[in-house]
């Protein structure tokens, strides 16, 4: 029989469990769910692109007219922000590659700054090519 | 051998075998979303309307040959769909942070499934296109 001693009480203790709003406690934890936020804006911009793309497919008018409703001040500020959101999870998401992939060649390690240049030069490169098919790519 | 060793039908076993591939898409979809997205957004979404090309570079018959490519429609398809993807596994995870909370079965369902059935329905445009 358990004792009925308070040293050896046998269950878990009660937790309570922190607000929803825990995040709001510190700025590390702000900054995760802003992080994590950004992926509300990559959700409406993949529809955006669909809806582009239905657009596309029933024709020219259809699909100039999706154009004329892109220049829409809310959907100017919607792209802002859509850019800044990604941004931030490029940023965030360079950091992070050196900690969950560790590249060594024999008994040297890649230093974790090089490897997030590495990855920004990529970027810029990413950014070089697609400008440049869209902007003189002949199609 | 022990018993003990022998527990890989277990329930939790299989509750687990699907994190991989959806942590596959998800990183995947990072990768995307921090290499392409910004300059997509950039090009469909900010270059035309602030004025800074001219209107001939989404000009119907341009966007339409790249869209009737191969290459371009295995772009978007990849594009997008991963985008998808890692949306909704942060957006899964992120009302779970929120302790908005729904059996964990339909909670999975419905947000991939929701990605998977968006990009079905991107790929029958593609093709159709």
């Amino acid at each position: 029989m358990a004792s009925n001693d308070n040293k050896t009480v046998n269950r878990r203790p009660y937790m309570a469990r922190p607000s929803r709003w825990w995040w709001t406690q510190n700025s590390f934890y702000r900054w995760y769910m802003l992080r994590e936020g950004s992926c509300l804006f990559v959700f409406c911009y993949s529809l955006i692109l669909m809806t582009g793309l239905l657009r596309l497919s029933q024709g020219e008018q259809a699909w100039e007219h999706w154009l004329q409703s892109l220049q829409h001040p809310l959907y100017q500020v919607f792209h802002v922000l859509a850019l800044l959101a990604v941004l931030y999870h490029a940023y965030t998401w360079f950091k992070l590659a050196p900690k969950i992939m560790v590249l060594r060649i024999g008994s040297w390690t890649l230093p974790e700054q090089a490897m997030i240049l590495g990855q920004w030069c990529a970027f810029v490169l990413c950014a070089l090519t697609m400008l440049a098919v869209v902007l003189w790519g002949g199609m | 051998m022990s018993p003990q060793l022998n527990h890989r039908k277990s329930v939790d076993d299989f509750a687990r075998s699907h994190e991989p591939i959806v942590w596959s898409l998800f990183g995947a979809g990072g990768m995307v979303v921090a290499f392409i997205s910004p300059w997509l957004i950039v090009i469909t979404g900010l270059l035309l309307p602030l004025g800074l090309v001219s209107e001939d570079v989404l000009a119907y018959q341009r966007v339409l040959e790249f869209v009737q490519s191969w290459w371009g429609k295995l772009f978007l398809l990849v594009v997008i769909s991963l985008q998808l993807y890692h949306a909704v596994h942060r957006i899964h995870h992120g009302l779970h942070d929120l302790h908005i909370e729904g059996p964990p079965v339909i909670m999975a369902t419905l947000f991939y499934g929701g990605a998977t059935l968006l990009s079905l329905m991107l790929a029958v445009l593609l093709v159709t296109v």
